[in-house]
């Protein structure tokens, strides 16, 4: 299980002035790869062996193992829980955990 | 310095997405007004969101509010009815004791040194106040033309100042044809902290012999619905004959930002037409914006940013330190730059064009032609 993530970050303004609010937006999503191993086993055989004369007789062969696996893709939604600021600039997530603000 | 953001998808898987630290100017704005603002939002508070250079001074209308202040009056429902008794009674007894209401939808203030503060002239259809007194003063009042199709505010005393107003033209056809505001008085003029917007003709227009005209800390928003076909120049601020000594235009925001075919302006058109007088003109700390078309073709909706008859002045004219979006001035690329001075001034007068820049890639825009 593997989970690949898409998501975009970004601020809503190109520049802003001291004091004015900040804001991040995330977008994207997560997609979820799941791959699957499958055994199935074969049935029993009897082979039917007949010789040039005529002759007549069966061979029992066991049931073998068959492996494969199967590949599933889930795309899973996103929220943003944590923020670290090397400078110590605090932000505030907002509820819908697509945004976060801070006081530039 | 980076930003760290911890994503987390709904399966509890935990991502990270690494950001640049914001881009946060730290420098300290030039105080340009701010401090004497008026309460209240700006009205267009990501102006500079998506420039590369923003000015080092506060903005009004971007940085702080000009128009009324919300504090005294949090919405024009809290201002007084200038015509209190319908349009059959008299004034307002706060407009002057002589004030007098005419039934071309005006009111002539007629006591010297009176304060007009606090009315919504928006009501009973729109009415023109009429300043015939001295010294008279207009602050926190709301203007908007309506049906009687009348401009804002008229002068023809001497003395009048106009602070903290929001003047909403509507985009309607006065009848008589008539700016926002006519400055057609003797004495001084003054307009500070006021919003003027969407004015069929030119927002401000000023004539005879103010010795000095003030235009400082307002925001002009889209002048000129009529259209330069229709005859309306839709000047921002047009100076329309007369003797001028002193004409400031000063820490102002300017904005035409509709298509071309919605409303047109010259910009600021400044042409005295007395050489015999000294005139000193300034045009200093302003943001000049015009965009909605494509400049240097017939899609532009800007003449130039600033024109003067260089011809018909004598004495000194600065045009510094203004930052600028020339995108839809009709002049830029026609010769380069968003600036007309026509003709030759005067001997002994000095024009300075320094300092102006081009929001949009730093560059300079000194560069003109006369």
């Amino acid at each position: 299980m593997t989970d690949t993530f898409n998501v975009t970050a970004s601020y809503d303004k190109a520049q802003y002035n001291s004091g004015d609010t900040m804001t991040i937006n995330i977008s994207g999503g997560d997609v979820l790869t799941q791959v699957v191993q499958n055994q199935t086993q074969s049935g029993s055989l009897s082979l039917t062996i007949t010789a040039a004369d005529g002759a007549v007789t069966s061979v029992p062969l066991q049931s073998v193992t068959i492996n494969s696996q199967s590949t599933t893709t889930t795309p899973e939604s996103v929220k943003l829980t944590g923020i670290a600021d090397s400078s110590g600039r605090v932000w505030t997530i907002n509820a819908n955990g697509l945004s976060a603000t801070a006081i530039a | 310095m980076t930003v760290s953001l911890t994503i987390t998808a709904a399966d509890g898987a935990i991502g990270n997405v690494l950001l640049p630290a914001p881009n946060v100017v730290t420098s300290t704005l030039t105080d340009n007004g701010k401090s004497g603002a008026p309460a209240g939002a700006p009205q267009f508070p990501s102006l500079f969101a998506n420039y590369k250079v923003r000015p080092p001074f506060n903005a009004p209308g971007a940085d702080y509010r000009v128009g009324f202040d919300t504090n005294k009056y949090p919405t024009t429902a809290s201002m007084k009815n200038p015509m209190p008794n319908g349009l059959s009674g008299k004034p307002d007894a706060g407009l002057g004791p002589n004030a007098v209401y005419s039934n071309d939808h005006r009111i002539t203030i007629n006591d010297n040194n009176v304060t007009v503060e606090g009315y919504d002239f928006s009501l009973n259809g729109g009415l023109l106040v009429y300043a015939a007194a001295n010294n008279i003063t207009i602050d926190n009042c709301y203007f908007k033309i309506g049906a009687n199709a009348r401009g804002c505010i008229g002068m023809v005393g001497a003395g009048l100042m106009v602070t903290n107003c929001e003047l909403d033209g509507g985009g309607i056809n006065t009848n008589p044809a008539a700016p926002l505001i006519q400055f057609y008085g003797t004495g001084s003029m003054v307009l500070r902290y006021c919003y003027l917007h969407s004015s069929y003709y030119q927002h401000v227009q000023f004539s005879f012999a103010n010795p000095s005209n003030i235009f400082q800390y307002n925001l002009f928003v889209n002048s000129g619905f009529g259209g330069a076909g229709q005859g309306a120049h839709g000047d921002w601020i047009m100076q329309a004959g007369g003797n001028f000594p002193d004409i400031e235009v000063n820490g102002n925001v300017f904005i035409q930002n509709t298509l071309n075919t919605v409303a047109q302006t010259q910009g600021i058109s400044l042409c005295a037409v007395d050489p015999s007088l000294t005139t000193t003109f300034n045009v200093i700390n302003n943001v000049l914006i015009s965009t909605g078309g494509t400049g240097g073709s017939g899609t532009g909706n800007t003449n130039y940013l600033v024109i003067m008859y260089e011809g018909g002045w004598s004495g000194v004219a600065s045009v510094k330190n203004n930052y600028c979006d020339p995108t839809s001035c009709l002049g830029f690329n026609n010769n380069g730059n968003p600036w007309l001075f026509n003709g030759t001034a005067k001997a002994g007068s000095s024009l300075v064009v320094s300092g102006n820049i081009n929001m949009l890639n730093g560059a300079s825009l000194d560069a003109h032609s006369t």
